[in-house]
């Protein structure tokens, strides 16, 4: 099974759209980080910003992750998510099943494309985080609201975290792990694309930007037309630090379900599907 | 299959856009119908943008199912089709007909479903406002569906379908994402509103907003004109009949010059 991963994240990283992902992702990164930069020359510690709350998905940086996380349903198909429509293009998908066994190829190929889009999404967000951690002090501890850490409206906002106590006792720690959702929140959606494309064979490969785009867009339907306190909103679940009204328990089960249903479908194909 | 497919989307999208509408017991008017599916959330900060992206979606899905409709013929089948078309600039002008005529059915769908949907549900009425900017309507949304996917079909013949999407979809979303950034660095209210009204003028998307649009018609005037500016529907209208006709002559030109016997462009294709 390691053989077979290996060799296809080795195929996938020999193309060029997940460096044209990462690249995106980097730019965005780095148009953040000097941004803050000019923003926080010159500054006293007491000014600054602690370094985690400079992320380019820290809630209240609007400006730059409103546009990234539009661009999410279709970035997070790209660099993976035609993998097997490109094995069948280019007949790998002989060659590796030849070499390993066909079970043994769905699998892995299931595996290859989770890992290499939660990579290509993840290594962007720690580069940035050591870049901060390098350019601002860590002793820096305020906060983009410019309120104390102790006043009671401050308390409220930390408490509608996902997982406050975390972000209260480790912050790096619940920064680390809401960078891995982030990331297997861009690997669930592109393992579903890859199910989807094993199901339903489809004549261009554009249309493969369809299930994401419709899964992320019928989230946010919810929200505008049932008028709930609780959004559905995704775009409110991957930033950082977000003190939205949400449910992230029933968000965690939706991309389970989600997750689970790519791997029956990929365990379904790779027993019954004849790979010539 | 292309005219049913419509219909569903229109249908489907209909229903969603109308569900809002459920409940309230004034009577409805054409015109507030109108404004409601032409971008009535639209405005300069964060949430608002993610209402005008949810109001994308039915341009998108449209996009997807039709900005392969005249590169598909590349794709599949593309040296048999092509070897028995003696002139194919004349057959291209005659899909971008048919893709026009698709685009016009979707939006007058839409409309039309909703207001199916809206006389059940509540009490419908038919005002003169309401009725031209319906005109309105169907020509700046099919004009923009149009020529959305005419250059997707373009810029897939020479690269793909897969870039071609990317590149037009994402060029929507940061227009999208400019309103946003139109909060911080451009004043849209007060004295600063004359001289920057330009900004909004060229932000394509601005386009389909109508209540950012102004109009010669007073009772149209008075009620969409919400920041007192000089957009006239018919800029836009001028504007995209322009890029339309743009388009479909590069488009001639490149299916003239596109080379029918090329390596396998998509999935199971010659």
């Amino acid at each position: 099974m390691v053989k077979s991963v290996k060799t296809q994240m080795y195929a996938i990283f020999q193309r060029s759209s997940p460096y044209i992902v990462f690249m995106i992702l980097l730019t965005f990164v780095l148009i953040n980080y000097f941004h803050n930069l000019s923003q926080y020359k010159g500054c006293y510690i007491f000014e600054i910003v602690n370094p985690l709350r400079l992320s380019i998905l820290e809630a209240t940086n609007e400006d730059y992750n409103i546009m990234l996380i539009q661009y999410l349903p279709f970035m997070l198909v790209l660099p993976a998510g035609f993998s097997f429509v490109r094995d069948i293009e280019t007949r790998e998908i002989v060659y590796i099943s030849m070499r390993v066994s066909k079970i043994k190829y769905y699998i892995g190929k299931f595996i290859a494309v989770f890992l290499s889009t939660f990579i290509v999404f993840v290594l962007p967000l720690f580069i940035e985080m050591l870049l901060n951690n390098i350019a601002f002090t860590m002793e820096a501890r305020g906060n983009p609201f410019n309120i104390s850490e102790i006043s009671s409206n401050y308390m409220n906002m930390v408490d509608k975290y996902f997982l406050s106590d975390l972000y209260i006792t480790h912050p790096y720690l619940y920064y680390c792990l809401f960078v891995c959702v982030f990331g297997a929140v861009a690997g669930t959606f592109a393992v579903f694309t890859l199910s989807l494309s094993m199901f339903i064979k489809s004549s261009m490969k554009a249309f493969l930007f369809l299930p994401a785009y419709l899964f992320t867009c019928g989230l946010n339907i919810i929200t505008e037309n049932l008028h709930t306190d609780v959004s559905t909103n995704y775009y409110y679940y991957l930033r950082f630090f977000d003190s939205a009204n949400k449910n992230g328990i029933a968000y965690a089960c939706i991309i389970g379900s989600v997750f689970l249903l790519s791997l029956i479908i990929v365990c379904i194909k790779s027993k019954t599907c004849k790979v010539i | 299959m292309y005219i049913l497919l419509c219909l569903i989307i229109a249908f489907i999208w209909s229903g969603i856009k109308i569900f809002n509408f459920s409940g309230v017991e004034e009577d409805i008017y054409l015109s507030d119908l109108v404004l409601k599916l032409a971008f009535d959330n639209a405005d300069f900060f964060v949430g608002a943008v993610l209402d005008m992206a949810i109001d994308l979606i039915p341009v998108f899905l449209f996009q997807m199912v039709f900005g392969m409709y005249i590169y598909r013929h590349f794709c599949v089948t593309g040296i048999y089709f092509f070897i028995r078309c003696d002139n194919r600039k004349s057959w291209f002008l005659k899909e971008t007909f048919k893709l026009l005529g698709f685009s016009h059915l979707y939006q007058t769908a839409i409309l039309i479903f909703s207001m199916i949907i809206l006389i059940f549900i509540s009490d419908f009425k038919i005002d003169m406002c309401g009725i031209v900017l319906v005109l309105y309507y169907v020509i700046i949304y099919s004009m923009w569906l149009f020529v959305t996917c005419l250059i997707i079909n373009c810029i897939a013949l020479k690269l793909g379908s897969v870039f071609a999407y990317v590149s037009v979809i994402g060029v929507q979303i940061l227009f999208l994402g400019m309103f946003n950034i139109y909060e911080k660095y451009v004043s849209m209210d007060g004295s600063q509103l004359l001289i920057n009204d330009i900004w909004l003028k060229l932000n394509p998307l601005s386009g389909l907003v109508f209540k950012w649009h102004s109009s010669l018609f007073e009772n149209v005037n008075n009620k969409i004109n919400i920041f007192h500016i000089i957009y006239d529907f018919n800029e836009t209208v001028a504007i995209l009949c322009v890029l339309a006709i743009f388009f479909v002559v590069l488009g001639m030109e490149l299916v003239k010059r596109q080379d029918i016997i090329d390596e396998n462009r998509e999935i199971g294709g010659i």
